[in-house]
């Protein structure tokens, strides 16, 4: 029983982690003297609907069949030029001065260890094997987790309009320490101008979706033009 | 040439065949697009606008519902039956509409404060003043006049038009939203044409903006809004005269100024003069828009000073 309880514990206690808090970029962080700095992004997922708060089966059923329509539009949403994002974040850094290695291919955060020291500003991942494989210092990391849109509910009831969705995290991983230089997390949504629910082309959530990528690109780009 | 396309009214802009532009900023150099040549164009010889029934114009303090909806949360329904299962799950349904519809309304009423000082000049603002000044400011040719709703309606086309004006939360804007239906003469209500145009003002700098719209009675505020709803009639009467705007257009998403926020709106880009774009949206609406000035436009401001959105 009380092998039982401990177990539990420790799962409730891995769950009540604090969330990582944002590191602003230094003032030193680019530049010259900044080492050979890697801009990558993970792969762009597929543009969708996510239906936050339904929480059981037959809710998540329930709110699936109910946005078959917006959700069989969102994926044929483009992500126009979200992938070159990294692009324009390392020709901002270039600017600077900074040494730049543009890593064409996408990462893949699945494939890589995770990190045995744990803590705030404590990379999750072991970057470190990369440091030698791409011939960098640090690693930037553009990492878009959900694109298309948003909605959220209680149970089987939507409390929110659907709304225009990017999220994701910007990362700078000094690869000697597998530490955080500068952490990002991008959260963006935007309502519909006016009515949404217009089938089959939802005009006015699909302008807030194209609102939402372009914030989303901006808020990723911002640290590096100050 | 320069200055001969900078003479070129706003309208001919919004109206010409839309070049491709493959550019990703609206902030960006834009061609101005190829007009439309004036012999293409239906005649409008005479032309009506009708009052609308209400009296008064509409200000509504500009408002988003970016942060609207109430969250995730979980909810324990009475399973008792399956009866009492839907029962629950329906009055869990009407609550939460009625919280939502609630929230939306109070954000618009919160929203709406921003016009606490402009009380004394918009409760006497009628559609009468508004669209007889907006009127002499169009550019559409023909001969123009303004008629009260009951009144009887001669050969001449007939424009009804419901605006709304919305003024940005820093007071530095007014945008104005009309829905306009477009009738040509002894035509079967069948051709009526319908378009909605949202037009933004350019952005003032003064410091206290709403002392600079109300001074005088709010001459400034009524002026801007004349400027603009003669804007729109402009484009929406363009429009109707036959202007077509090609069908293989490239989407994208341009960036523009609401006051001193930056927008962006999807849409085809139809037309660009004096820092000002057109834009047709996905919605199949109309924009006129300002957007950053580009470098080649400096020193086009006598050109530009008595743009309607300006």
């Amino acid at each position: 029983m009380r092998i039982v309880l401990a177990t539990i514990a420790a799962l409730l206690a891995g769950c009540a982690s604090a969330p990582q808090p944002s590191v602003a970029l230094g003032q030193d962080t680019l530049g010259a003297k900044s080492g050979r700095i890697g801009v990558a992004m993970t792969s762009v997922p597929k543009t969708d609907t996510q239906l936050l708060g339904a929480g059981c089966l037959l809710c998540m059923a329930t709110a699936s069949i109910a946005n078959s329509s917006l959700t069989s539009h969102a994926h044929h949403l483009t992500a126009e030029d979200l992938p070159k994002l990294k692009n324009y974040v390392a020709d901002l850094m270039r600017k600077k001065g900074t040494e730049v290695t543009l890593i064409e291919e996408s990462i893949n955060l699945d494939a890589l260890p995770a990190n045995s020291s744990k803590g705030q500003n404590i990379a999750k991942k072991d970057f470190s094997s990369l440091q030698a494989k791409y011939g960098v210092d640090k690693l930037l990391v553009i990492n878009i987790t959900a694109l298309g849109f948003m909605r959220t509910y209680s149970a089987y009831i939507p409390t929110s309009d659907p709304k225009g969705f990017l999220e994701g995290t910007g990362y700078l991983v000094n690869l000697k320490t597998n530490t955080y230089e500068w952490y990002l997390p991008v959260t963006v949504s935007k309502a519909s101008d006016g009515a949404w629910d217009e089938p089959p082309e939802f005009p006015g959530l699909t302008n807030a979706y194209f609102q939402a990528l372009e914030i989303g690109k901006d808020s990723f780009t911002q640290p590096f033009k100050d | 040439m320069r200055r001969t396309l900078r003479g070129a009214c706003v309208l001919l802009s919004a109206v010409a065949p839309m070049i491709a532009i493959p550019s990703a900023r609206a902030g960006d150099a834009i061609a101005p697009p190829q007009q439309e040549a004036a012999s293409a164009l239906v005649e409008i010889p005479s032309w009506t606008v009708r009052l609308p029934k209400d009296a008064n114009v509409v200000y509504k303090g500009e408002v988003s519902f970016d942060s609207a909806g109430k969250g995730t949360g979980s909810m324990l329904y009475p399973a008792v039956s399956a009866v009492t299962m839907l029962a629950a799950v329906v009055t869990h349904a009407l609550l939460v509409e009625s919280s939502k519809s609630r929230q939306k309304d109070n954000m618009q009423e919160e929203a709406d404060k921003v016009l606490i000082p402009y009380q004394s000049v918009l409760g006497d603002y009628k559609h009468q003043e508004l669209m007889q000044r907006g009127l002499e400011l169009t550019s559409t040719p023909g001969t123009k006049r303004l008629i009260q709703f009951s009144e009887q309606v001669g050969a001449d086309w007939v424009v009804d038009s419901v605006p709304v004006f919305w003024i940005t939360q820093d007071q530095s804007a007014i945008v104005l939203d009309n829905s306009i239906s477009v009738h040509p003469p002894s035509a079967p209500s069948t051709a009526v044409s319908r378009y909605t145009v949202r037009v933004v003002s350019n952005a003032r700098g003064e410091t206290d903006l709403a002392g600079y719209w109300t001074a005088e009675g709010g001459q400034k505020l009524k002026e801007q809004s004349a400027g603009l709803f003669a804007q729109s009639l402009d484009i929406a009467l363009g429009q109707s005269r036959g202007a077509t705007s090609k069908s293989d257009e490239v989407f994208r998403t341009v960036r523009y100024r609401q006051g001193k926020a930056e927008k962006m709106e999807r849409g085809r880009l139809i037309g660009a003069h004096c820092d000002r774009i057109v834009v047709k949206t996905l919605r199949g609406w109309f924009m006129s828009v300002p957007v950053v000035r580009n470098e080649a436009d400096i020193g086009a401001d006598d050109q530009c000073a008595h743009a309607p959105g300006s």
